[in-house]
């Protein structure tokens, strides 16, 4: 039987970039394809090609077996590709069933009574008459994939479907993957965590630098670091375990009683908060998201306003805003690098400028040649490769911005708390592991780290204690010697009492 | 502020542009005056004319453009700061209104050099205030600023016409609504034996100042930080609030002297059409410039020029005055639609 | 005196039917993601389009269509430039109203104190006699009768509709659209161009049955009071009714009073719908601001850097 989907030398350049080079991919029916590679190797590009959005500068691709052209996101729908984005494509203010219909031409009135048979049939529970806003990120995945299976997708294509899910959450959408290969559709997830490609792919496939490494092997005949091999090229050292323990009887860099404060929307987004972190103290913050991990973040920066409760910096009550915290010593690796802390017009300099605890001052105007003395040493110190002072960050790729934020925030050695929300989105495993470096580095230089990641892994390798959140309240707090993933999980979804 | 090197073929691109941006307006002018039944060279012939061939409307020109380059500074500043000024016609009423308030209150008492600086400052106070409250209400109640200072504008018109057809108004006047004409010794001196008020060194030097302080200053490099991303800067430290509200005053401001030189050193008493659209050709000034301080001196040159051709329409030609209106807004539509450089953000 | 509340609201009614339908047709737009400061202009030009027409042709049904069209047609420009050419929004629609003064003022002139063919009131038997109600509501025009279909239907049509579902959607996340194959600059172009006509519309009500006259800037800021009024009203088209009925009755108190021998100062009374209009977005500005389409949001906090 020919594979519902093959696609044969897909070499796609972007600029002097080769983002795929003559990839082979394939998915036959009844089966969970698993497609793995660390960031930039170029799995997205290979998913946009499949889906339409871009178009290959060389391959081609076969459908049932017969030649095809996708040139387009709706051929693509059109011929039963179904993709769901990691970042879902749903309207918030919209009813599940009106973003459905948008999928399918139909009145969203209409399509109640389809919806609650597709979810049972396929296991998905989810309720039409929803507004999307209002539903957790487990309940938009459902719908997004509903929408996804309801316009006819033989092939459902997942883009790290999991990395935002708690680990129960994730089991669950594990299961419901199986649920959809026992139906006799391909189903496609990309991931970069082994211990998924175990429990739910049947074939592997491995992209390193644009490349095939592996090709729809059968993951059982891998062992975990042969696969990682594949995936980075080269074995990756753990993270050195011997650290400088945490001082004790100091006192804390950022202390957090009773703090409540309300999100954007204006609904409560912390609730009687308290946290502490130690100098020399990596303490993780863990959650589903949107479990008030922003806020929390942003009411010890001092940028968001508390109802109630009190912060500490060095043990002074914070005060003036975001000013104060800066003033206080602290500095933050933002979680929307792009709505946070990038002034698209501006160049690398001059977000320098913006990061240094005083603006040099020559006159009236900044000492633009101190900035940039300032730039270049922090740059050495760090050694994340930024790119050139005079770049304008409209003109960097998401992973440059980052690097470029890294610097400014981990090269200062007067930082005394710093907040790291999800500092390695978009880097590669190798700037990936020299961040981490700094952070350990900032801690045993004997500043508070408070580091917010989805990714479990991470958190229990670089913290000394897992805080947990769940709803906007702090689910508990686990020294992260003795956190276990299953505890760790029901704390996220708020069920361990 | 950003200092990106243009290569000479994008500029001449970018020429090119600009040159088929304004052609196509003046076609589409013509176009419509043919439709109207008046024969387009003719009547664009005797606006060129009679605008440029004779010092006294050189000087007109001149004169008209000193607080179209004020008030454009007034779209400029809050525009750096990422603010959308609509209000400089409001401003500039009020501006003018309390300047009027000032000189004639004192210009009775006080020498005509002091009552002229006072009701300078007086006009800027009031701009400032008109526009604060717009800011104000940006800043407490997240009301945009454009809606509110569209309104302001219709307000402002409102106070001027009370105050001129009953309290100020003259009563030994014609029985027209106006006030009384400001004393002579308090108004703006002329430059040397020209028609030109010395508003212009004053426009001059605050189109400079406010390239310096845009460019070369830290207060203008916060100014555009908080322009690119408010969020980004609350969350450098920089006193968000205070530098939308610095730059909100300070672009009321200068539109409310723009009113107060338009009073002391061209109307002298306060009637009906005033302003004469200054505020929102101003504001059509600084976005043909994309709101850069400097070119704004140009661009408010090139409006005046216009402006004052409409006038010769009328008398020539028989068409309404406002018919300029028309071309300066197909301009500033070939301009907002069609010179923008590829890939510059919005 | 319930006579004069009488008047003041029956006032309200036939003078804010433009600066009802005008914000509808702002509503319709801000749904789709656009703002429209040039619905001051479709106004005008509805305005003078809709005289003008009725005037030649000796209908005011057709000066109405004229009228309707004209609106759309400045808009479609509106449209065409912040939608194809990426042109800022607020720049773009107070140029628009810009030109629209300009070419009311170039061809109004000879509409200026000539007389034209409108529409009078005409009293809906047994309705109109109700107390109250009847002369609020059913003695007025056929265009304000229309009128009264406008908002439910669009009420029902954003809620209800595939194509209202596509509306919002663009207003909301264009994206999406454009992942499901649709194309949202035309979803987007559609709305702004209907909600001209709706201006449009608007102003030829104002010049053909409310006015019964053409002359220069006759509009006086209507256009402005409905932008405003499309925010406070949060959206929502039975909202808009409200506020507009509201700005009517205020533009209707001062003659109103003059008519009794009361003396009024007329500037006050002029200034008093902005007056209005700012207090109540110092109010609940914030408030609404949550309730605003998302891609609307973004236009409204962002705005004119280079």
């Amino acid at each position: 039987m020919p594979a519902l989907l093959a696609v044969h030398g897909y070499t796609c350049r972007f600029g002097e970039v080769l983002a795929n080079d003559a990839v082979d991919f394939a998915v036959r029916a009844g089966e969970v394809h698993a497609l793995v590679g660390e960031n930039g190797a170029g799995k997205s590009t290979l998913l946009k090609l499949i889906y339409g959005v871009n178009r290959p500068d060389d391959g081609t691709m076969e459908l049932d077996g017969r030649p095809a052209v996708i040139a387009s996101p709706a051929q693509a729908r059109a011929a039963g590709i179904g993709m769901v984005f990691q970042d879902l494509r749903l309207v918030s203010a919209l009813t599940v069933a009106e973003n459905i219909a948008l999928a399918l031409p139909v009145r969203p009135d209409r399509l109640h009574k389809r919806i609650v048979e597709a979810s049972e049939r396929y296991g998905l529970a989810v309720d039409p008459a929803a507004r999307v806003g209002h539903l957790s990120i487990g309940e938009r995945q459902r719908a997004e994939i509903l929408k996804v299976l309801m316009t006819g997708a033989r092939i459902v294509i997942l883009d790290e479907p999991t990395s935002v899910l708690a680990p129960q959450e994730a089991a669950a959408l594990l299961e419901a993957m199986r649920g959809l290969r026992a139906q006799g559709l391909g189903v496609v997830i990309v991931t970069h965590k082994l211990r998924e490609v175990r429990e739910v792919a049947d074939r592997v496939t491995v992209l390193r630098g644009g490349k095939v490494v592996l090709a729809g092997v059968d993951p059982a005949g891998y062992d975990d670091p042969e696969l990682v091999r594949a995936m980075v090229g080269r074995t990756v050292p753990p993270l050195p375990a011997e650290r400088p323990a945490v001082p004790e009887n100091t006192s804390p860099v950022l202390r957090v009683t009773g703090v409540t404060a309300h999100g954007d929307d204006g609904r409560v987004a912390l609730k009687d908060v308290a946290l502490t972190v130690l100098p020399g103290e990596i303490v993780g913050v863990a959650g589903v998201a949107g479990s008030g991990q922003r806020e929390l973040c942003e009411v010890a920066l001092g940028v968001r306003p508390t109802t109630a409760g009190q912060i500490e910096l060095g043990g002074r009550p914070l005060t003036g805003g975001a000013r104060g915290a800066l003033a206080a010593g602290a500095a933050a690796v933002t979680e929307d690098p792009l709505t946070d802390a990038v002034v698209p017009g501006m160049s690398v300099f001059q977000h320098m400028a913006l990061g240094l605890p005083r603006m040099p001052r020559r006159g009236l105007d900044v000492d633009w040649r101190k900035v940039s003395e300032a730039t270049e040493n922090l740059d050495k110190a760090v050694g994340l490769g930024m790119v050139g002072g005079h770049r304008i960050l409209a003109s960097l790729s998401g992973g440059n911005i980052q690097r470029v934020l890294l610097t400014r925030a981990l090269g200062r050695a007067d930082v005394r708390l710093l907040v790291a929300a999800y500092p390695s989105r978009g880097l590669d495993v190798a700037t990936t592991r020299r961040t981490q470096e700094l952070l350990l580095a900032r801690r045993a230089a004997g500043a508070g780290v408070l580091l917010v990641s989805e990714d479990l892994d991470e958190l229990m390798a670089l913290s000394d204690r897992i805080a947990v959140m769940y709803d906007g309240r702090l689910a508990g707090i686990v020294p992260a010697a003795e956190a276990d993933r299953q505890e760790l999980g029901r704390l996220m979804l708020g069920s361990a009492a | 502020m950003t200092a990106t090197a243009t290569a000479p073929r994008d500029m001449l691109a970018g020429l090119g542009r600009w040159a088929a941006a304004l052609l196509g307006a003046l076609v589409l002018f013509a176009l419509l005056l043919l439709v109207k039944g008046a024969n387009p060279l003719t009547v664009l012939w005797g606006m060129a004319v009679s605008t440029f061939t004779s010092p006294p409307t050189i000087e007109q020109i001149v004169i008209k453009s000193v607080p179209l380059i004020l008030a454009a500074l007034a779209v400029v500043i809050p525009a750096r700061a990422g603010l959308t000024n609509v209000g400089g016609e409001g401003q500039v009423v009020i501006g003018a209104v309390a300047a009027a308030g000032v000189g004639l209150w004192l210009d009775p008492s006080l020498p005509g050099p002091v009552v002229l600086v006072l009701l300078l400052v007086g006009g800027g106070l009031a701009g400032a205030a008109w526009a604060g409250v717009a800011a104000v209400m940006r800043l407490t109640a997240g009301v945009n600023e454009a809606v509110t200072t569209l309104l302001l504008n219709y307000i402002a018109l409102d106070v001027l016409l009370y105050l001129i057809y009953q309290p100020w108004k003259d009563p030994e006047g014609s029985g027209q609504p106006a006030t009384r004409p400001l004393e002579v010794a308090a108004r703006l001196p002329l430059l040397g034996t020209t028609a030109v008020h010395v508003g212009v060194v004053l426009a001059l030097v605050a189109a400079l100042g406010t390239w310096l302080v845009l460019r070369r200053t830290a207060f203008g490099f916060r100014l555009g930080v908080v322009g690119g991303n408010p969020e980004a800067a609350g969350r450098a430290g920089l006193p968000v609030r205070r530098l939308l509200l610095a730059a909100m005053l300070t672009g009321g401001g200068l539109a409310g002297l723009a009113g107060a030189i338009h009073f002391a050193g061209v109307e002298f008493k306060l009637r009906p059409g005033l302003t004469t659209n200054i505020g929102y050709l101003a504001f059509l000034a600084s976005w043909l410039v994309r709101h850069r301080p400097l070119p704004v001196i140009g661009a408010a040159l090139l409006l005046a020029a216009v402006t004052i051709a409409g006038d010769s329409l009328q008398l020539d030609s028989g068409l309404p005055a406002a018919t300029v209106h028309v071309l300066t807004g197909l301009l500033l539509l070939a301009v907002l639609g069609w010179t923008r450089r590829k890939g510059d953000a919005t | 005196m319930s006579d004069l509340l009488t008047d003041v609201l029956s006032g309200g009614v036939r003078g804010g039917t433009a600066i009802m339908l005008a914000a509808l047709g702002e509503t319709l737009a801000e749904r789709a993601g656009v703002v429209n400061l040039g619905t001051e202009g479709c106004l005008l030009v509805g305005a003078l389009t809709g005289y003008a027409v009725a005037a030649e042709t000796g209908s005011p049904w057709a000066g109405l269509v004229a009228g309707a069209l004209a609106g759309a047609a400045l808009a479609l420009v509106h449209a065409g430039l912040v939608i194809w050419r990426r042109a800022d929004q607020f720049a773009t629609g107070l140029t628009l109203m810009f030109f629209g003064l300009g070419i009311t003022s170039l061809f109004g002139v000879a509409y200026v104190g000539k007389a034209a063919p409108g529409f009078a009131p005409v009293e809906i038997p047994l309705l109109s006699d109700v107390p109250v109600l009847g002369p609020v509501l059913f003695a007025h025009d056929p265009v304000t009768y229309l009128s009264y279909l406008v908002a439910p239907l669009m009420w029902w049509w954003l809620r209800r509709s595939r194509s209202g579902l596509l509306v919002r959607t663009a207003g909301e996340r264009a994206d999406v659209l454009h992942l499901h194959g649709y194309r949202a600059g035309l979803i987007r172009g559609g709305a702004v161009v209907a909600g001209g006509a709706l201006a449009g519309l608007g102003g030829a009500q104002l010049s053909t049955a409310y006015a019964h006259a053409w002359f220069e800037g006759m509009t006086a800021g209507r256009g402005f009071i409905a932008v405003a009024l499309v925010i406070f009203a949060a959206w929502r088209p039975l909202r808009v009714v409200a506020g507009a009925y509201l700005f009517g009755a205020l533009l209707a108190v001062a003659p109103v009073l003059q008519a009794r021998g009361h003396a009024v100062n007329q500037f006050a009374m002029d200034a008093l719908p902005f007056v209005i209009t700012l207090l109540i977005l110092a109010v609940i500005g914030r408030r609404t601001l949550r309730a605003a389409p998302q891609e609307l949001r973004r236009v409204f906090e962002s705005s004119s850097s280079n």
